[in-house]
Order: structure tokens, then sequence, then C-alpha cells
């Protein structure tokens, strides 16, 4: 089912042409890596989807256009995660309350039981500054499942962590997606962090240049490499290794590689 | 510039020793919350050690050495673009007189366009802050550039612009830089020297070809390696063919056809 619609978005700033005659349908449950190099409007897309630069009637989320007077509702259907999350909250357990504004028993019952998931029941009564960076990102999908969003916004917050949190994270993400179905958006510029993804759109200068499977997208090296954005390291490894005729199957793995090369 | 760090104490490190060359491209590597940053700023002096010392083969001030890390962003205060990359400049009564023309070639550098002078710097995206920044760091000219944690918000086109870049500043400028990243890929392949950080410690620190060949390292699962190091070992404990030192695909697959062909 369609949740989110953006049709014909056109925007600008300071004169610049961001979006012109942008459209994108976005599923339910469904998780969208979307790509580009610097400066392609990326942070700009989830600033419009988050409703955070209000636009008329153009973009809606689960059947509710964006607009001045919906700000409040669409504000509850979205999480965004952010590189800078910012909480101001006394404690933890303050924080994750003001989500849902109600401090009943059951509510309380069911964010420690989230939090217990997550190993960060420890810092229930703590300041949310004292966390981590990704314990800081688990804490905004602790946010986002209570809330009940129907939406993650993820701006570029995989850049400084290692292959192995990445993919702990990502498969985190994939996890408690299958459980509550919210759609994942997720922007970035490092292809890497597309492979869980369902699809993965790549935008440049505003339009949509490549929308498919990560796997189908990789095929369009040069492409890519025009715009500024490298396929994940062990693609293009295969690829040159396949071009050099040293591999001959169509496994993307370190280990079925190296097996290969040493028949 | 040569930095020696002679037992130096501060927070969560514990007596650390190591050495970053003159005229060399440091590459610092370690998983988030390893103490890059806080490491970083000890070697550009902003933190100073509780105990221990660093210790420096040439006089350094503030305008000797340039850092760009995420607290570089919280200077971004007002003004336009032009203003943010002369203010520098200006506190370190660098010549004025040429600055205009230097601005223009920095910017090429880069890879900005002359048009971006006149924004205000909260118009601008994240990665044109860091290349404003760098062009803010170029035109004071200092001797030691650190970049902490900057590539990783950079895409593939302008991050190879970047480490080109830096290279030539190495080679015809006698610069020192330092590189922390948690992306061992890119910095294996661009830098010189490697320091291996996990938890606080260091493992390593040495030539690139060295550190992963130190059985340390190597046999630990903690560290993240390379993916050519990774194929080039898996074929080592197969075949027994030793693929030599590559720090890039293209090498290594030279080598693989060389040996395996």
């Amino acid at each position: 089912m369609n949740l989110i619609n953006v049709n014909n978005l056109t925007y600008l700033f300071n004169k610049k042409m961001i979006f012109n005659n942008f459209s994108i349908n976005i599923n339910e449950g469904e998780f969208v890596t979307i790509a580009g190099c610097n400066s392609s409007g990326k942070t700009t897309l989830i600033k419009l989807l988050a409703g955070n630069i209000i636009t008329e009637n153009i973009i809606s989320i689960d059947n509710v256009f964006i607009n001045s007077q919906n700000k409040e509702i669409i504000d509850k259907k979205i999480c965004v995660f952010s590189k800078r999350n910012k909480y101001y909250s006394k404690t933890i357990l303050d924080e994750l309350i003001l989500e849902i504004k109600n401090d009943n028993l059951e509510n309380i019952n069911k964010i420690k039981k989230l939090l217990k998931e997550f190993n960060l029941i420890d810092y229930i009564s703590l300041s949310p500054q004292v966390l981590n960076y990704i314990q800081k990102q688990k804490l905004c999908l602790i946010k986002a499942i209570i809330k009940g969003a129907r939406v993650l916004l993820l701006d570029n917050i995989f850049n400084y962590l290692d292959r192995y949190l990445k993919i702990e994270f990502l498969g985190l993400l994939k996890k408690y997606q299958s459980i509550y179905n919210f759609a994942i958006i997720l922007t970035t510029n490092d292809l890497e962090d597309s492979i869980f993804s369902d699809r993965l759109v790549i935008i440049n200068d505003g339009c949509i240049i490549l929308d498919g499977s990560p796997d189908k997208v990789f095929k369009e090296e040069k492409l890519l490499k025009l715009i500024g954005l490298n396929i994940p390291i062990n693609y293009e490894l295969h690829n040159k290794l396949s071009l050099y005729g040293l591999v001959k199957g169509s496994s993307f793995t370190v280990e079925d590689m190296v097996l290969e090369i040493c028949k | 510039m040569q930095i020696i760090f002679d037992n130096v104490k501060y927070k969560n490190f514990n007596n650390i020793n190591f050495k970053i060359d003159d005229n060399k491209i440091t590459g610092i590597i370690g998983p988030l919350g390893s103490g890059k940053t806080d490491l970083s700023l000890l070697i550009g002096s902003y933190l100073k050690p509780v105990s221990g010392s660093i210790i420096y083969d040439k006089k350094i001030s503030y305008s000797n050495i340039g850092i760009i890390s995420n607290f570089s962003f919280d200077d971004m205060l007002y003004g336009t673009v032009e203003q943010f990359i002369k203010k520098k400049s200006i506190e370190y009564k660098y010549k004025i007189n040429s600055i205009n023309k230097r601005i223009i070639e920095v910017l090429k550098m880069v890879g900005l366009s002359e048009s971006i002078l006149k924004e205000s710097v909260f118009d601008i995206s994240e990665s044109e802050k860091i290349k404003v920044i760098l062009s803010q760091i170029l035109i004071y000219n200092p001797e030691l550039i650190i970049l902490d944690n900057i590539i990783e918000d950079l895409d593939a086109k302008s991050r190879t612009k970047l480490f080109k870049l830096l290279i030539k500043l190495k080679k015809f400028y006698n610069k020192t830089i330092v590189i922390t990243s948690s992306n061992v890929d890119i910095i294996y392949e661009f830098c010189d020297n490697l320091i291996i950080l996990y938890n606080n410690e260091i493992l390593d620190s040495s030539d690139k070809f060295k550190v992963f060949e130190n059985k340390d390292v190597l046999n630990n699962p903690l560290v993240m390696k390379p993916l050519v190091i990774e194929i080039k070992e898996k074929i080592k404990n197969i075949k027994n063919i030793d693929l030599g030192n590559n720090d890039s695909i293209n090498e290594l697959i030279k080598a693989i056809y060389r040996e395996l062909r």
C-alpha cells in the first residue's frame, strides 16, 4: 500500500533549483535508500518529508497532506534520525514519556521492556547526554516505536560507523521493521549502506536517475562513477575480477570470490 | 613537523607512545568511541596531557596547526563564506594584500565555485561547509593539518579529490597530515602511516604495510581490516602464495593475475 506520495515537487532555495518536478512513491514497510553525491538534495528531501520545510499539499504521508494545518498529525507519523540528535529531557525515561504524553503504568512498562531489548535499561534514570553515538540512535529508534511512527527518516547517520557497527544497526532496523511494519528512508553518499534495503534510488541535481533493487543499480557502475558515487568495494572487486576472467560466479562475498580465485 | 608522544596520559589514554613522521600522511583508524577525536585534539595541542609530554620538532602555535573536526562547525556563527574564510588569516596577521587572489586559487583546489563566497554560512550544505573550513585552513597555511572524521561526509568523487590535494600538499609544500576515520579501506589506500586504535589503546603504529604484517593486529578479530588485506590473507592461507604489498583493488588484481595465472 502506498504510504508516501510526492507529486511534482518543485523547490527553490536561494533562487537555486533544488527539486524540479520531483515525484516518488514509497510503500508501507519498504526500506528505501536514497543516495546521491554531496549537495544533491538528500537532506533537503528529508526536511521536506519531515515537514520541517512546509509545502502545501504536494507531499502526503499515510493519506495526510503536509501543509501548515496538519503539522501535528504529520509529526506523529514520522521520526527523524540525524547525526546530531538533540535530547533536552533530564532523563531517558522523561524523554520517552514526552513522546506519548501519557505516563500510566502500562506505558512505562512498555518503555522499560523496550529499553531492556536495546540494552539501555541501566541508563533509564540518566541523562540522554551520557549515551554514545550508537546508543543515541537506538534511543531514537525506541522513540519511533513507542509513538508508532509510520516512517523513519534516517539522514546520513551511518557515516561515522565502521562496517561491523553499520551492519549491526541495519540488522536491528530490519528486525523491528518486520515487527512494526514502518517504512524506512535512508539517505547516504556511501552505497554500502544500501545493501539491506529493498530499493535504492539515486538522485542527482534533484532528479531520480536510477531506481531499483541495489543489485540492479550497482550494475550501472559507470553512470554512478560519473555522478561521483562508488559502488560497494566488494562489488567493485567482483566486477574487476570478472572483467579479467578471474571469477565467473555471481557471488559478491569475499569468501566465495577467494575460493574461486584459488581454484 | 615531527611529533613524538612520550608516555602521554589523558583521560582514558594510559601512557601512550608513538611517533608521527614529518612530511607524511598518517591515518588513525579505530571504531566509534575508540578515542580518535581525543587523540587528534592531543596531536593538535588543543588538549594538554595530564602527564607525559608531546614533543614537536618545530615551534607550535595556533597559526601553525589547522584542524577540521565536528567542533569547527561551531565557528560558523555569522556572516558570509568570504568573511569566514578570511577570519583566521586576519587573526593570525597573514599578509592581506594578496588574499583575494589566494582565495580564488584555494577554492579551485578544494572544488568550490566562486559564487559561494557571497552566500551566508547557514545556507550551504554540510559537505560545502567542510570544503569552506578546509579553504580557511589552506589560506593561513599551517604546517600540520588534522582532519578528524571528515572524509566520511564526502562523496567518493570529492573524497578522491581531497586526497589528491592532500598528497599534493605533502609532496610540494612539506605538510604533515593526520586523518582519523573509521573507514579502513580508504585510509589504507591513501595514507603512508597508520595508527591502529582500539579502546583508547594503540595496538600498532608504523608504515601501513608493516602494521598489517603485525600478527597481533592481523589476528585480532576486533580490528577492522581493509578488504585488500582480508583477501590477501585468505589467499595466503589456501594457496600459500604471498601477493606482496597492494594498497588498492587495482594493485591487488594485478598481483592476483601475475601470481595465479
